[in-house]
């Protein structure tokens, strides 16, 4: 090749070089200006690591650079403009700003020196937990500002590992769970500050904060669901009560209606969950006692007075002992009914042999030992086979029948 | 001549711009940065939702479904080749993950959520340890071992957290050794760290052994290494620093923080600290085996008795007193409350007195051996309403009514209503 060809032919690829140098030095197209109310994510979010690429799959053409972006509007709609699913633009940004304000509130930790007191630490810390409260609220507010509800990603994680919780709120949709177990931790945090800036010695004043907030998640997580929907999460919060009150349904035939009728009654007794947020002034012996019988009164209109009668019997620990065994050794729950009462008659009968002033010790002792034989005759009838099982598990009170003890002198009785 | 040199330039340029180009290829340029009217993160909560502002970069020439794979290692490296941040990476495959076990949690659960009302006639949900013996608790656990499995296969150790959490604790311990000069902060941390780690790898050794004994020469190792860490220690740090490091970390040092209503000044912890450690070293080893066990606990008394001694001549009457009172749980358990309200320490100190001075009283009732039952239980009463009126002139009602929730116990207990005969 001659000289001017050959300086025309490298004269190109200058201008060709060039052209190409240019255009990668353009980066990607420009973003779109951010709006007004733009909400901006760290820089680091533009920044990829240098990663290990993978060798299996061919990389696709777009870097991740182009669809990330420091304004999270943009970000979403960037997600969205490349179809990426919903809930995972959701996930991803809410991920994106938790490590931002995780970041944020590593920075200021606190310090004391040995010798600083309490008190001085106690306002310090409270000064920082105010800061990082103030910097939960900002970045919740910027979450369902950018969704339009509230979402947090441990509730998510919670509601993904928690069996009660996944078993409790499963009623719900996924989302609607998230959002109810996302505000009711906002509320709970918001509650637990009330409580640690009074030292958690609650005034009239604390009790009102709280009450207030209670109401305000009670009516934001109303309009959150439907009417139906938010009734049945309030019974299933109530639900505890029965446990808290160490009531049971042993032997007791009862509806699921009747069963949430019941548990929706009880909460005049006893808000479960506004009494959790708002800690109640304990009641004295004597108002239980009002209470218990306002309760059981109530119980006894529902069930009428037969199924009454039986629940009043599952209050009784020696028949749930008894019933439990019987479900456990295939005996029918009428056997079980059949123990129960013949133990309750048996100790009666026992209790009044020992009271008797006018049996002599031998009298005495001869009409217990009947007592016990007739009392084993009958349990051994009713449970049959499972007798020997239930001597050896739960037959201790057996020994207690037949033992004689002197009985107490009237003056003593009284 | 001039064509031969004008080649010459041309043909250098060509190579220049060819680098410039697989430098700029290798390193893509940061992209345009936000417009200054957008300040990042005003500090305040931003305002709601501004109208639809999401329209997309225009012409993205991509589709979510080219990284998107059933195979979530294809998934993740198809995220990784197109430049997303590991972070980023990390939280979309967990998502993934959440979402397909989602599916097969609810099929799970379907059945369940017809039978949640028996389940709480049944006490099922109350034994919550019971739960993973459930049928559909196996079930519910398997499925989460499982996405826990599936979650530490695909995106192996997060790396990124512990690198966060050893960041944090890092910073935190600066923080604590703030008093030492930065070179020094910074080495006694890295020292200690190899330490660590040679404990753990020391550790991990051991667990091999059976039982998990020792062998001399392990046990040897241990030794040496932890008189290098000694030894580096003294070098690095001057004896005055090494004392100060002592005395900070010791397990004494953290008094001041767990005795609300006494602060001291630094001097004051210092010397308390230092006699506080001494204490507890001595009570550690109170005297040689050859010790009964109530010669042992006449010494450690011994040792008590000559550090509240020490402690009071070195505070001073008065110090030593607002001590000995922020020590007792019953004062502090009124200070709580009397802080509450605002009110002065003084406030406190005087319900503490008439609290002595009831309980006192009450004491000598109940041990007066002439006292019929009937006697006891009047005079008792009597107390306790003159210990009630006193508290409440003092405290004033609202305050008393707080008192007695929080810390009033013991006034009820002061006339209990059986009273027994001595």
């Amino acid at each position: 090749m001659k000289l001017p060809s050959f300086l025309a032919v490298s004269l190109m690829c200058n201008l060709a070089l060039a052209a190409i140098f240019f255009v990668l030095r353009q980066g990607p197209p420009a973003k779109l200006e951010a709006p007004p109310s733009a909400i901006f994510a760290p820089a680091t979010l533009n920044m990829a690591p240098s990663l290990p690429v993978a060798n299996a799959t061919p990389a696709p053409v777009v870097p991740w650079r182009l669809i990330a972006s420091a304004d999270y509007r943009q970000y979403i709609a960037n997600l969205r403009a490349v179809d990426c699913p919903d809930w995972l633009v959701r996930d991803i940004v809410v991920a994106d700003i938790d490590d931002l304000y995780q970041q944020k509130a590593r920075t200021d930790p606190v310090y004391f020196a040995p010798w600083q007191g309490v008190d001085e630490r106690r306002k310090a810390s409270r000064s920082r937990s105010k800061t990082l409260n103030a910097l939960r609220q900002e970045k919740r507010a910027l979450v369902k500002s950018l969704l339009g509800y509230e979402w947090d990603n441990h509730a998510n994680e919670i509601w993904h590992q928690d069996f009660l919780t996944t078993l409790t709120f499963g009623f719900l949709s996924d989302d609607q769970a998230v959002q109810v177990l996302s505000l009711q931790e906002q509320y709970a945090e918001a509650g637990q500050n009330i409580r640690e800036d009074a030292n958690f010695i609650l005034i009239d004043e604390d009790r009102a904060r709280l009450q207030a907030l209670y109401e305000e998640l009670v009516a934001e997580t109303s309009r959150l669901l439907d009417p139906s929907v938010f009734d049945e999460l309030q019974l299933r919060a109530q639900q505890g009560f029965l446990v808290a009150n160490d009531i049971h349904f042993d032997g007791v035939t009862i509806s699921r209606e009747e069963l949430r009728e019941l548990v929706r009654m009880s909460k005049s007794f006893k808000d479960m969950a506004r009494s959790e947020f708002v800690p109640v002034h304990p009641w004295s012996e004597a108002e239980q006692v009002r209470w218990r019988a306002a309760f059981d009164s109530q119980v006894k209109t529902l069930l009428g007075p037969r199924r009454f009668a039986d629940y009043q019997r599952a209050q009784d620990f020696n028949f749930r002992e008894i019933f439990a065994f019987s479900r456990q050794n295939n005996v029918p729950p009428t056997a079980a009914i059949r123990v129960y009462e013949a133990r309750q008659n048996a100790e009666e009968q026992a209790e009044e042999i020992q009271k008797d002033g006018n049996l002599s010790p031998e009298e005495r002792t001869a009409a217990l030992v009947v007592l016990k034989a007739t009392t084993l005759n009958a349990i051994s009838s009713a449970l049959g086979r499972s007798y020997g099982g239930y001597q050896a598990r739960l037959g201790q009170w057996f020994g207690t029948l037949a033992q004689t003890s002197e009985p107490q002198t009237g003056k003593e009785l009284q | 001549m001039k064509t031969r040199l004008v080649i010459g330039l041309s043909l250098a340029l060509n190579v220049a711009l060819a680098a410039a180009i697989f430098r700029s290829a290798k390193n893509p340029p940061a992209p345009a940065p936000a417009p200054a009217a957008a300040t990042p993160f005003p500090g305040r909560i931003p305002p709601p939702p501004a109208p639809a502002v999401d329209s997309p970069p225009p012409g993205l020439p991509f589709h979510w479904s080219q990284v998107d794979s059933e195979n979530l290692r294809i998934y993740r490296d198809n995220l990784r080749a197109i430049g997303c941040p590991e972070l980023t990476v990390r939280e979309i495959i967990r998502a993934v993950i959440n979402e397909r076990f989602g599916t097969q949690r609810r099929n799970l659960l379907a059945p369940l959520e017809d039978r949640y009302w028996d389940m709480v006639k049944g006490e099922e949900l109350i034994r919550r340890q019971a739960i993973p013996q459930a049928e559909w608790g196996r079930a519910l656990a398997a499925l989460a071992a499982e996405r826990q499995r599936l979650i530490a296969e695909v995106l192996g150790r997060d790396a990124l957290a512990a690198e966060a959490e050893q960041q944090a604790r890092r910073a935190a311990l600066e923080l604590r050794r703030s008093w030492l000069p930065p070179e020094k902060r910074e080495r006694l941390i890295e020292l200690e760290e190899t330490h660590q780690q040679q404990l753990i790898t020391w550790a991990a050794a051991l667990g091999l052994q059976p039982y998990g004994v020792p062998t001399a020469e392990e046990g040897n190792r241990l030794q040496e290494w932890q008189q290098e860490f000694d030894e580096s220690e003294k070098q690095l740090l001057t004896p005055d620093e090494l004392a100060e490091l002592q005395l900070r970390e010791s397990d004494a040092a953290d008094w001041a923080g767990n005795l609300p209503g006494f602060a001291p000044s630094e001097d004051e912890w210092r010397a308390m600290t230092k006699l506080r450690s001494e204490l507890d070293e001595g009570q550690s080893q109170p005297g040689g085996p050859e010790l009964t066990e109530e010669e042992r606990t006449a010494r450690q008394g011994e040792l008590q008795s000559n550090f509240d001694q020490t402690l009071k001549e070195t505070l001073g009457p008065d110090r030593f007193a607002q001590y000995e009172l922020a020590n007792n749980g019953e004062y502090q358990g009124v200070r709580n409350v009397t802080q509450r309200y605002g009110l002065p320490d003084s406030v406190a100190a005087s319900v503490f007195d008439i609290q002595q001075t009831a309980l006192a009283r009450a004491n000598q009732v109940s041990e007066a051996p002439d006292l019929s039952p009937e006697a006891r239980l009047t005079t008792l009463t009597a107390i306790q309403e003159e210990t009630e009126r006193a508290l409440s002139e003092t405290l004033d009602p609202k305050v008393f009514a707080s008192y007695k929730e929080y810390s009033g116990g013991w006034l009820k207990d002061l006339a209990p209503a059986q009273v027994q005969s001595n």
